[in-house]
């Protein structure tokens, strides 16, 4: 994900938050939940040749409904989609109206290869 | 038969019975994108694609569109299946962006110019790899064939 795309995505969260989850999710303070659905994104993104319905039963385990499931796979399947269209083509937002924190996560890296790095 | 609970059928489409409008968006990018390449260079482009991401199972979504042969050549390394060298260019664009889109930058687009692509052909092109790599996510995903 470019990383002007990926902070439009900050809505009302707190900037340093957003921050530690563009930079490594892990250490972040999320919920069982949003731990599950990072994970399954995450294997989703990298491996998507390894998942397997295995996958889906531990989002079910922490509570998330068919549907939601079905929403979980679009949206991150959507974002592999639009960071493409963003970086093949050097389409990016611009980085006025984004705090400090999150712009400070970016300047060498994008959320792509932040992530990479996290599951080193 | 997908991996999602109430649903029937085990087709792309069927997985999205759950939620019709994210089908019905779905599928006009599909038709968008095979608009914009002809049929030989979207097959090449899926079979990459589904070599990449661990998924050559999904190479049956394109059968008929090259001869076999060709087609098991191209997803085992498509370097060596005897490709036009436009299209070893555009398979080049097709691997950073599906490996390493952050690595992408002018000069990949430069590249694809000097082979011969135009602005369009590189939209198309562009477009076409971030869609498949979408669609073959969410097959993966949910144990569902791409279309």
């Amino acid at each position: 994900m470019s990383h002007g795309e990926f902070l439009r995505l900050q809505g009302d969260s707190d900037a340093s938050e957003v921050a530690k989850v563009a930079n490594n999710w892990r250490t972040a303070e999320l919920d069982a939940k949003e731990r599950a659905m990072l994970e399954f994104s995450e294997r989703l993104t990298f491996t998507p040749g390894l998942m397997s319905p295995d996958d889906l039963d531990g989002l079910r385990a922490v509570g998330f409904d068919e549907a939601q499931i079905l929403a979980i796979v679009a949206a991150a399947a959507y974002r592999n989609f639009v960071s493409r269209i963003a970086e093949l083509l050097g389409v990016d937002l611009p980085d006025e109206g984004y705090s400090k924190e999150l712009l400070e996560v970016f300047p060498s890296k994008t959320a792509t290869s932040a992530v990479e790095e996290a599951i080193q | 038969m997908s991996w999602l609970k109430g649903v029937s059928g085990d087709g792309y489409a069927d997985a999205f019975s759950l939620s019709p409008g994210a089908e019905e968006a779905d599928a006009a990018m599909r038709e968008q994108v095979r608009l914009g390449l002809g049929e030989r260079d979207y097959a090449l482009m899926s079979l990459v694609i589904a070599g990449l991401l661990g998924c050559p199972r999904f190479m049956d979504s394109v059968r008929g569109l090259l001869p076999a042969v060709e087609a098991v050549k191209v997803i085992e390394d498509w370097r060596e299946a005897g490709l036009s060298s436009k299209e070893q260019a555009a398979m080049v664009y097709v691997e950073k962006g599906t490996l390493r889109p952050h690595e992408a930058g002018p000069s990949d687009v430069e590249v694809l110019r000097a082979a011969g692509f135009n602005d369009t052909d590189i939209l198309s092109l562009a477009t076409a790899i971030a869609y498949q790599n979408h669609a073959m996510r969410v097959a993966a995903a949910l144990g569902v064939e791409p279309l």
